[in-house]
């Protein structure tokens, strides 16, 4: 593939977004080219480098982490999926596979790019080929794949298509005696479950298949990957772990693989039994909402049966993922897949899933989604004492070259100490805002930002930096490539239009974070002391933080405050 | 295993013949007497030019807006394929503006041709100027 030209080469992010004296602050930095680079902390004052305006102004500030570093290559793994910590439980040799499943791109994404190999469910690593797996292939047919290593592998396809938006009853069976395997793709369409319009254009024949092949392999090896849904394991140990946070649930780190065959759609009652079940008896399990219905052969051979409706009432963002089964295999969700969506059995009776959660018990996958970059730590800075409330950045300048490319800014924002505040007028930073635009995509991939924006779009560097990288998550203001809205923004991954020197699609010129920074000047340059305060400062401590001030500006568009 | 690719069939509905009909009837009842006209073709090039972005108002008098047929013409020329669709690229801020293709597909190479102008109007009005010789070629008329 070409390289890109005039693309930046370095970025990052920061820990939090709003700090006071005497806190710390994490700085994650990625090189593209794992280049040598200049960290100078600045005071950002004026962001517009338009000629006709008073010109870009920033200040540096002495602090000890101003520096030469030496650039890493930090990649982001992109895409939501579950994953249960590996078991010698899940080694199954004789097993059956089985769930709903609603494709979103069984083939080709919104722009007819193929999308290749999806996995579903799968204890799979796809470096060795070891393990089993149930995928859609490249064309769209459900494949179940036993392997044994070292490119020993057999794949077993419907050798049928699966429609876009139609939900489906999908498995496959192994039998380690006998060497039967059996997979099957059963349309399951009623009347509001969203899959209509496919089927009334194709028969059923079409798409439904039940297909029967021996195998001579032998039962597929046990491998180290974990069991993942909606993906398959490249490398079973990424170096990168979960804990805390939006991960409360989780007593110690979890390291999470790199994962690879990432599947678009939904995945609703995900089950894994240890022995090839008869297809009357995976019609019962599928149809049972809880595993206490089965009877008691059936449950013996049940190794997961997870329940996506079982926690969604209480919180439909929790990465808990709970195992109704003996075993209690929970799972973990990583990168924020959409839980709480509607699911096979939706009735239309309900709008939301705290009133029905049994009939929003689907997750949603997109493979461009990010909860967190997870880069390594690059360098921490205390934040001085003497540190007047503002707004700063890390400025990065690879080899300390100032050329467009070669410069990034990671902007955080200081406020005053906690004793209280040091002048009359507060500004409130719209960081939700800033969010919510976040890694827009419209300049690349929207057909119409030309006629929305009457003018063809500028791209800068960093824009080019997030076409490449698929807009690092992006934000609200796009949709995923399945063609579903975007629904989550994170700050814990480089928002690249959130930048000084930024000029944005949606205006003629500035917007957000760098069209705020023209209020920042005009205080700066008419002598008044402003405190600044982020939104989430006020979300986190109410609205007596605001009552310590005569005056409270906010910027020019806070939509979301 | 081998994998098996599905072609549809070719109807008109894959062709997208509705839109296409209807797309070429508006081009030739509300653009070409414009565009076939040497005189007035030259007064929307020379209105583009003057403002190729649209400007703001000024005091006393009323905003520079694009006259009808040019905005016809600027709302058609936009509706193109995303792959392949002319960009602006910023090689040096405020002083060289590069005109660039867009892959048409997310993670593409942006393709940044050797075309350069020193202001971003120049650029647009470069890229009107490319779109427009292309219609018009599409409609066997001479430039």
């Amino acid at each position: 593939m070409t390289t890109q030209q005039m693309m930046l080469r370095i970025t990052g992010y920061t820990d939090r977004c709003s700090v006071r004296p005497g806190d710390e602050i994490g700085f994650h930095v990625h090189s593209e080219f794992e280049e040598f680079y200049q960290v100078d902390i600045v005071r950002l004052i004026h962001g517009d480098t338009n000629p006709e305006g008073p010109g870009f102004k920033e200040k540096v500030v002495r602090t000890p982490v101003n520096g030469r570093y030496r650039g890493q290559h930090q990649p982001v793994h992109a895409g939501s999926y579950l994953m249960v910590p590996a078991d010698s439980r899940l080694d199954v040799e004789s097993f059956t596979l089985c769930a709903y499943a609603y494709p979103t791109t069984p083939t080709v994404d919104c722009e007819y790019v193929p999308v290749g190999m999806q996995a579903l469910l799968t204890k799979w690593n796809a470096k060795t080929d070891t393990g089993y797996g149930l995928f859609i292939n490249e064309a769209g047919e459900l494949t179940l794949r036993i392997g044994r290593g070292r490119r020993r592998l057999v794949e077993y396809s419907t050798r049928k298509p699966l429609f876009r938006k139609v939900w489906y009853r999908v498995g496959a069976s192994y039998d380690a005696t006998s060497g039967e395997v059996r997979i099957w793709q059963i349309p399951h369409v009623t009347i509001t479950n969203g899959g209509h319009g496919m089927s009334m254009l194709h028969p059923h024949e079409d798409t439904a298949a039940s297909v029967r092949y021996r195998s001579s392999l032998g039962p597929p090896r046990a491998t180290d990957a974990p069991f993942l849904m909606a993906a398959s394991t490249l490398v079973p140990k990424s170096g990168r772990s979960v804990q805390g946070a939006h991960y409360a649930q989780l007593a110690a780190p979890v390291e999470l693989p790199e994962h690879t065959h990432k599947y678009n759609g939904r995945i609703e009652r995900p089950r894994v039994a240890n022995r090839a079940l008869s297809a009357a008896e995976v019609e019962l399990l599928l149809a049972a909402s809880s595993v206490q219905q089965l009877p008691g052969e059936l449950r013996e051979a049940i190794v997961g049966a997870w329940d996506f409706s079982a926690n969604i009432a209480e919180n439909a963002a929790s990465t808990h993922i709970v195992d109704a089964g003996p075993h209690g295999l929970h799972g973990i969700a990583v990168n924020m897949p959409v839980r709480g969506v509607t699911g096979f059995n939706w009735s239309s009776d309900y709008m939301s899933f705290r009133h029905a959660p049994q009939e929003y018990g689907a997750i949603h996958f997109h493979d461009e989604s990010v909860d967190d970059a997870r880069w390594e730590p690059s360098f921490r800075l205390k934040i001085p004492a003497s540190m007047k409330s503002g707004v700063y950045a890390a400025r990065l300048r690879v080899n300390g070259s100032s050329d467009p490319d070669c410069e990034d800014y990671i902007p955080f924002f200081v406020r005053p100490p906690a004793d209280g505040p040091t002048a009359k007028i507060a500004f409130v930073v719209a960081m939700h805002s800033y969010l919510a635009y976040a890694n827009d995509n419209l300049s690349v991939n929207s057909v119409i930002a030309q006629l929305l924006t009457g003018q063809v779009p500028l791209l800068q560097p960093g824009d080019l930096l997030l076409n490449k990288e698929r807009g690092y998550g992006l934000g609200t203001y796009t949709s995923y490539r399945d063609g579903w809205g975007v629904n989550i923004s994170s700050r814990l991954r480089p928002i690249l239009n959130m930048r000084p020197k930024y000029i944005h699609v949606l205006s003629p010129s500035l917007w957000q974070f760098n069209a705020d920074l023209h209020l920042v000047d005009w205080l700066f340059e008419m002598g008044y002391d402003v405190d600044i305060l982020v939104d989430e400062d006020v979300q986190r401590e109410g609205v007596a933080l605001l009552k310590q001030y005569p005056v409270v500006l906010t910027g020019h568009h806070p939509e979301y405050m | 295993m081998a994998t098996r690719r599905k072609t549809g069939p070719d109807t008109a509905l894959a062709r997208d013949y509705g839109y296409t009909t209807v797309d070429d009837y508006d081009i030739r009842t509300y653009i070409l007497p414009a565009l076939r006209d040497p005189v007035r073709r030259a007064e929307l090039i020379a209105e583009h030019r003057a403002h190729p972005r649209g400007a703001a108002s000024q005091p006393g008098s009323p905003p520079p807006n694009h006259s009808p047929d040019l905005k016809r013409l600027i709302d058609r020329l936009r509706v193109v394929p995303q792959a392949g669709k002319h960009t602006i690229v910023e090689t040096i801020p405020w002083q060289e503006y590069a005109i660039g293709i867009l892959p048409g597909r997310r993670g593409g190479v942006v393709k940044i041709t050797r075309e350069r102008h020193a202001t971003r109007e120049d650029a647009e009005h470069a890229i009107f100027l490319h779109r427009l010789r292309a219609l018009m070629d599409r409609y066997g008329l001479a430039y």
